[in-house]
């Protein structure tokens, strides 16, 4: 049987340059290892210079896509629509963040640093490219790109065990969950006979360029629920989240830092064309399941992270309670809905690794017991300005005004209202005053006379005080000034919504 | 349909049933290899379910997509492995139960 093939099969230089920003980092990525395997770089700072450069580029590389990208590139199936572009900008500001907080880590825990960014690189491309994706292979292979570089990361202390148990953790419960995100892609492509974005958008919409009786399939559905699952299995969204707890303690710190801001925005990101733009047609049947499982997530994460005491602990189930927040957004599918989850994405990249700084920072002067909340008490008398920034984190992460947690979650909830979905913002806020709780439970500690008085910690290594200044900076900024950054994450959804048709 | 001459719905269902062996296969043993190799498994039904799609539609896109799940199944094992000899070298046993140095 002729198999027909509908694209021209030519790439032009646009095509290259629509993934310049993925290109570049890629190079970064394979000068490292190079790097590594010829000159003896065993010197930390030179490969995190080299990072820190590639990180530069590839972001000087973006803010030129920004006002040039194209609606799809690559046979269709790549865009570098503003949308994307923002993402990266996400991405690529994490990326920076965590190796600014890397060096003090990396000489604590005595890891190979080319090796260590080398993988953060590989997984970034992975994560710009999921970003970018509107094809449904290019969502698979970018998310396994992403996965497998993670997975070697969890598992990078290989001295401690509970690192390397996370490690095999996480690869063996994500692969499981990946094998059931592509068989929902095989049902969807099944149903649809296509597997890019677009053409799934205007087959479930106006029925042109498929089988009439595809909205109808049977193996739509199927190949839709387990794809839900694929999906919320990635940004831990309950009843999918056990794996997370377990991974972000276990794994090396900035390794946490990074991934629980960069998997959850490059996953929501492909998560939102899929159900928001794909399958906007028949939100009816699915807005049911997210409504479910948005509420289950804000519920359990909270809940259960009143009674963590450890740090890493604590901010993975604050991490699942934010995807619930997210997953509001989501819910709500209109535009302030994107523009709220794309902005909770940039605000929650400075709190979230902010907050991850002071753990790295604590466990390289303290030791493992860094990562005990008991171990901050008097943290105050001690080091004054890591427990201000910590402090400005947990502000900002249980949503107080003036910071960018704030904003954020002021704009998810109204999305949802918007939507007339008041039920979700209301559990929504309800879920957040129980979080007040175990984010001031840390400001309480932190506040408590020490054990020892008179004691100073050891100064703050210089790379990971800017990290965390940054962070304070951008999480402050972002809460009283979020006017700026608010119209480009507008800007990028209008771009998306105009490629799909949609005011 | 003649029942003697098999059409999309057997690939489907034969393919459907192997996704279930493998889910049971992961959900049930306690060796990680026998766990990777259950996930093969169902990695390789989705495959069968591509190549069916693809066949009937006349469409290449699930012939391209089964050679990439192959690829990164292939990359899947690489890691997969080098993290299992990983943990075999420093604790000599490799059954999932014993894994629980978390809480989780």
């Amino acid at each position: 049987m002729m198999l027909v093939v509908s694209v021209p099969l030519h790439v032009t230089l646009a095509d290259w340059g629509s993934i310049l920003p993925e290109l570049v980092v890629t190079g970064g990525f394979l000068v490292l290892l190079l790097a590594d395997a010829f000159i003896p770089v065993r010197r930390t700072e030179v490969a995190t210079g080299i990072a820190l450069l590639t990180i530069l580029l590839a972001f000087l590389a973006a803010m030129n896509l920004w006002s040039h990208g194209m609606a799809a590139s690559l046979y269709d199936t790549v865009s570098s629509d503003k949308f994307a572009v923002f993402f990266d900008f996400v991405i690529l500001v994490s990326a920076a963040l965590t190796a600014l907080l890397s060096p003090s880590y990396i000489r604590y825990s005595h890891f190979d640093p080319g090796e260590f960014y080398a993988l953060i690189l590989a997984s970034a491309v992975g994560m710009m490219f999921m970003a970018a994706a509107i094809s449904l292979m290019v969502i698979f292979i970018a998310l396994e790109l992403l996965s497998l570089a993670l997975y070697i990361l969890s598992g990078f202390e290989r001295s401690r065990p509970e690192s390397q148990e996370a490690g095999f953790k996480y690869f063996l419960l994500s692969s499981f969950a990946s094998a059931f995100l592509v068989y929902g892609m095989a049902m969807v492509y099944g149903a649809t006979g296509t597997t890019r974005i677009l053409q799934i958008a205007t087959c479930l919409g106006h029925g042109a360029g498929c089988s009439a009786a595809a909205s109808a399939s049977p193996l739509l559905y199927i190949g839709v629920g387990l794809m839900l699952v694929g999906f919320a299995f990635k940004v831990s969204i309950v009843p999918f989240h056990m794996w997370t707890p377990d991974v972000y303690q276990g794994a090396p710190t900035p390794v946490t830092a990074f991934m629980s801001v960069t998997t959850k925005a490059a996953v929501f990101a492909a998560f939102i064309r899929v159900f928001n733009f794909a399958l906007a047609p028949i939100e009816s049947h699915w807005y049911g399941v997210v409504w479910a499982l948005a509420i289950v997530t804000m519920v359990v994460g909270n809940i259960v992270a009143l009674v963590q005491t450890s740090m890493k602990r604590l901010l993975a189930y604050s991490g699942i309670a934010h995807a619930g927040y997210i997953l509001v957004a989501l819910a709500a599918d209109n535009a302030l809905g994107q523009t709220s989850v794309a902005f909770y994405f940039l605000a929650y990249a400075f709190m979230n690794i902010g907050a991850f700084v002071v753990v790295a920072v604590m466990e390289s002067q303290e030791g493992p017991v860094g990562d005990e909340i008991a171990s901050y008490r008097g943290l105050f008398y001690r080091n004054p300005s890591l427990a201000g920034a910590t402090a400005v984190f947990m502000f900002s992460l249980a949503g107080f005004p003036l910071t960018a947690g704030f904003v954020a979650k002021y704009l998810a909830f109204s999305a949802a209202v918007q939507a007339h979905h008041t039920d979700l913002a209301i559990i929504g806020v309800l879920t957040s005053l129980i979080s007040i709780y175990y984010y001031l439970r840390v400001v309480y500690v932190m506040l408590r006379r020490p054990e020892v008085p008179g004691v100073q910690s050891p100064p703050t290594p210089a790379a990971a005080d800017l990290a965390a200044w940054i962070a304070v900076a951008g999480t402050i900024g972002l809460g009283i000034i979020p006017t700026g950054f608010l119209n480009l994450a507008t800007q990028s959804v209008t771009a998306i919504r105009y490629i799909f048709g949609l005011p | 349909m003649n029942p003697l001459v098999p059409g999309a719905d057997h690939f489907l269902v034969l393919s459907a049933i192997l996704f279930t062996l493998g889910v049971i296969g992961v959900l049930t043993r306690r060796d990680p290899l026998i766990i990777f190799m259950s996930i093969e498994l169902m990695l390789n039904s989705v495959n069968l379910s591509f190549v069916t799609f693809s066949h009937y539609l006349s469409s290449a896109d699930g012939q391209v997509f089964t050679f990439i799940i192959m690829t990164v199944a292939a990359a899947e094992v690489v890691v997969g492995l080098a993290l299992i000899v990983s943990i075999f070298q420093s604790r000599q046993e490799i059954d999932v139960d014993e894994l629980d140095e978390m809480r989780g």
